[in-house]
Formats: structure tokens, C-alpha cells, sequence
């Protein structure tokens, strides 16, 4: 009997394992992500909208992808960052997701300070210019360790923003 | 508790100069911090591109207030500094496009 219940415990323990989601077995607190929200290379099935209303600005909405690990993620945010920001500072649209998705994909990392990376997506040309930025925050937010890493503060796209990347080219001088 | 003049100066030394952006030269000649109850205003002066503008950056989320509370340590301080200069990069690269920024800022010369 008792052989059975250590058996059937032992089973019970790794049925979490391997049963439970990845979320559910991290001793974190899970993130929230909506059910619904797609789990990688999201197309625009879930509005961002739909995924924020009522929700905390915890919330991830997208995560995007810098080959294959997650370059930057979107939170719901507040009026000052993440989502929120966005949509009531600039718009959101599919077009201005799919501008975020392939800055951070294919766009120049740089960290010019700490709690500060960028993905600028540059014009080829020179000097180069940039033409989408998004400025994220890659350790936690200020208000709420618990919000690690904060995400995307913000995306925009900069009026005249001369890139610093290939100056110092020849074909440049 | 720190007041307005206290504020200024634990984040002058991260904001006041050149901002080293890559993409523009931009230096904040001075800070000034305007706290009116639960909100602080940060007012840049600077000069970019032989331009010289006074910006008004109101402060974000409620956590930012926390700078005015006891002694700040230095993770908040640079906390601060850090959201206001996105959004003061932010309102100078978005001020000719987008209404809302360009509502921050006012040009002297």
C-alpha cells in the first residue's frame, strides 16, 4: 500500500512536470498572458487591444523575436510605456506591430545606457538614417520589481535621425 | 524629504550635458524641477541642432514620485533620469510629426 502511494506520488509529481505548462512550473509568479494570445511569431490574430482591456499593465501582449530568442516583449504598459504608450502616444496598427517586430529582428542593438537598449532599423545608405526605433527597458520596472524586464517603453519612428552605424565607413567620407 | 531644488540636483549630473545620443548632439544646458502635489514637471533647456528649446516633460507612473521621498538611493535616482531622458529623446525626434509632442516643447531662437 504503501509502496503504491509512493509510486502513485512520485507519478503525481512528475505529471507536473510534464503535464503542467512551462508557466505553471516556474516558482515565478506566471506572466500574465491571455490564453488566446498566440505563443511565438504572433501574427495580428489577438488585437493588442483586446489583450490590454481591463488587464494590468503587466500583461505581455507580444513577444518579439531576435532569431530565436525573444529580443524585446510589449507589455500592456501604462499612458508612459509598453502598449499603452504606444497606441495613445503614436497609434497602433498592424503596420506599426509589424515595424516594431522587424526592428527588433533585424534592427541595430545598441545599449547606450544601462536600463536602456534600442533596435534602430536603418536606411542603406550613407550616412545611414534611421527610420524606426524602439527603445526598451531590459531589467525591471521602477514601479514594480515584479515586472522583469519591463519590455518596450516605447516605438517610434524618428524625423531625420542620422545613424552613427557606417559614419566612419569609407564609403561614407 | 527632498523638495523640487533637492530633486534637481540628484539628477542634474545624469541629464545636464551632452545626452550622447548617436543619432543627434544634444545638450541640456539646464534642469529645472517643478513639483505641483502627487506630479513633478521636468524643464529642459537645450540646444540641438542650433536650435535651443525649453522642454516641459511631465513626470509618468506613480513610482517616480518615490524620488521625493526620504533619502532616494542611487537605483531610483538613475531610474528617473532614465525614463526622463526617453522622453525627452522621444518628444525631440517626434516633436515635427506627432501633436502630443510637439505640445512639450517651445522654441527660443
Amino acid at each position: 500500500m504503501r509502496v503504491k502511494r509512493k509510486i502513485s506520488g512520485a507519478l503525481s509529481a512528475a505529471c507536473l512536470m510534464i503535464c503542467l505548462p512551462v508557466e505553471a512550473r516556474a516558482a515565478e509568479p506566471a506572466e500574465e498572458v491571455p490564453a488566446e494570445a498566440p505563443a511565438a511569431e504572433p501574427a495580428e490574430e489577438v488585437s493588442a487591444a483586446a489583450i490590454c482591456k481591463g488587464k494590468s499593465k503587466r500583461t505581455i501582449v507580444r513577444k518579439y523575436y531576435r532569431g530565436v530568442r525573444v529580443g524585446a516583449i510589449l507589455r500592456c504598459g501604462t499612458k508612459n510605456w509598453g502598449y499603452r504608450h504606444i497606441q495613445a502616444g503614436h497609434g497602433w496598427s498592424k503596420s506599426y506591430d509589424n515595424k516594431i517586430r522587424r526592428t527588433v529582428a533585424s534592427g541595430i542593438e545598441d545599449t547606450p545606457l544601462p536600463g536602456s537598449k534600442t533596435f534602430e532599423r536603418v536606411t542603406n545608405q550613407c550616412p545611414p538614417r534611421v527610420i524606426f526605433k524602439v527603445v526598451t527597458n531590459p531589467l525591471a520596472y521602477g514601479g514594480d520589481p515584479r515586472i522583469d524586464p519591463q519590455g518596450i517603453i516605447t516605438a517610434y519612428a524618428p524625423k531625420s535621425l542620422e545613424s552613427n552605424v557606417g559614419k566612419s565607413d569609407a564609403k561614407c567620407k | 524629504m527632498p523638495n523640487a531644488n533637492e530633486v534637481k540636483e540628484l539628477l542634474a549630473p545624469h541629464l545636464i550635458g551632452d545626452l550622447r545620443e548617436p543619432g543627434a548632439r544634444i545638450d541640456v544646458l539646464s534642469l529645472d524641477i517643478d513639483a505641483e502635489g502627487r506630479r513633478f514637471t521636468a524643464i529642459f533647456e537645450l540646444l540641438a541642432e542650433n536650435q535651443r528649446w525649453r522642454v516641459r516633460i511631465p513626470s509618468g507612473d506613480k513610482w517616480e514620485m518615490a524620488i521625493f521621498d526620504g533619502q532616494p538611493d542611487s537605483t531610483l535616482v538613475l531610474g528617473v533620469a532614465n525614463v526622463l531622458r526617453i522622453r525627452l529623446l522621444e518628444w525631440w525626434y517626434t516633436k515635427d510629426t506627432e501633436r502630443r509632442s510637439a505640445k512639450l516643447g517651445t522654441r527660443l531662437n
